[in-house]
């Protein structure tokens, strides 16, 4: 029969104060269980390799790069968009379009300071050797991070949103991205941000970047005005 | 114990995975479409023969390593992905970290010395310009961009590779050009 009580700070079979252990045929049981489990422990542990990590987190912040050059490259093709814009005799369209893009900046400059911040408070700061976050696995702290955040994004997209579609019109409406999902497990923050580290997250935060731009593409895209035309620096 | 490994090799791809291989291949799409617009635009703006020499060696190099890059990804996409997902446009099977591994390390090395012989080609185009920004490959490529790598981040570190090749055709273009 197995007998089971506290531990206590003596005896050959007890372990440390607080844990509950059997005696006997249950030690017995235990011992049995512990190798039955410790493999499985040791497995677990060996896939917590630290070097893996490493080349993991370094393989994502180059992906990181990328995604921030093509952030870079829609800045600029909407500021070549724009200059193009002004250079026309008639400015038609030109009011509208800086007051949409100036809403833009806003939202763009908001998602900017939340990549700020996260690497600033939960990656503490930038290593200078690796140009990486300091802390990269704390998963938990970034969801505690966009959790702190949740309200004051939402309401900030769902304003912009709503700013987007005035200048929209009905078939544009249709095509816009909602950054905030019809239910609430579809908002971005949910499908894009959970259970994601530091470098993860700052992805999403850019790809989200990338995504207000291309959103906003679809109603300066479709003006019909070929502003390519105004070759910039040559 | 099988259970455990199991676990080790246990992934999941997330909305954001998928979503970055897109928008990186649209990356590199840009990249080059940037690089063929002015391209074509260049004769309007220099009479210079020698420049626009420079600019199709240029391009020419730069477009050699991006369909390298592409024949590799569409050979990991049809060997260990089971082909495309016609809805998706994505490889049927995303994970299969062993079969992309081993698919890879039998190409990853002719394609790191592609590639260093690429930024050296590219160096010796711009040897009178600044060109401090350049993104070079340094080190095992396959340590560095693909090692224990799923089939999805494997086609996704071939994509950021072809973006920096484009990235880099740009810079040159640009820094020759003024």
């Amino acid at each position: 029969m197995v007998q089971c009580q506290p531990a206590k700070p003596a005896g050959k079979f007890l372990s440390n104060a607080g844990v509950s252990i059997c005696y006997h045929e249950g030690y017995n049981m235990r011992q049995k269980l512990l190798y039955i489990l410790l493999p499985f422990w040791l497995g677990l542990m060996g896939c917590d390799k630290g070097s893996q990590s490493v080349l993991n987190a370094s393989q994502a912040q180059k992906v990181l790069k990328s995604l921030e050059m093509h952030t870079q490259w829609w800045y600029h093709e909407r500021q070549w968009y724009l200059n193009s814009l002004r250079k026309r005799p008639s400015k038609g369209d030109l009011a509208t379009m800086e007051g949409m893009m100036n809403k833009t900046d806003e939202i763009i400059q908001y998602i900017e300071r939340l990549k700020a911040d996260l690497t600033k408070y939960v990656g503490k700061g930038i290593d200078p050797a690796t140009k990486m976050p300091r802390q990269l696995k704390n998963k938990r702290q970034v969801s505690q991070f966009f959790k702190y955040f949740e309200e004051e994004f939402h309401t900030k997209f769902s304003l912009y949103q709503h700013t987007l579609r005035d200048y929209a019109s009905s078939a544009q409406k249709e095509q816009l991205y909602n950054f905030s999902g019809q239910e609430e497990d579809q908002s971005f923050l949910q499908t894009h941000l959970t259970q994601t580290n530091v470098i993860e997250a700052l992805q999403a935060l850019t790809l989200l970047q990338v995504k207000v731009f291309k959103n906003e593409y679809l109603i300066w895209g479709n003006t019909g005005f070929n502003y390519r035309d105004a070759l910039p620096g040559l | 114990m099988i259970f455990s490994f199991a676990q080790c090799t246990t992934h999941s791809v997330s909305q954001r995975e998928v979503e970055i291989y897109q928008t990186l291949r649209e990356t590199a799409d840009k990249q080059r479409g940037d690089f063929d617009f002015f391209m074509k635009h260049l004769p309007r703006s220099t009479s210079d023969d020698s420049l626009i020499v420079q600019h199709l060696s240029i391009q020419k190099a730069a477009a050699a390593v991006a369909q390298q890059l592409l024949t590799l990804e569409q050979m990991l996409i049809m060997q260990v992905g089971k082909g495309k997902n016609p809805k998706t446009q994505l490889p049927n099977r995303l994970i299969a970290i062993k079969a992309t591994q081993q698919l890879l390390v039998a190409h990853i090395k002719p394609l790191e010395q592609v590639l260093k012989r690429h930024v050296q080609h590219l160096k010796s185009i711009g040897k009178n310009v600044p060109l401090p920004d350049l993104k070079v490959w340094k080190g095992d490529l396959y340590q560095t961009s693909f090692e224990q790598a799923t089939l999805l981040r494997s086609i996704t570190m071939l994509q950021q590779i072809r973006c920096d090749v484009w990235y880099n055709a740009n810079l040159l273009s640009q820094r020759v050009s003024s």
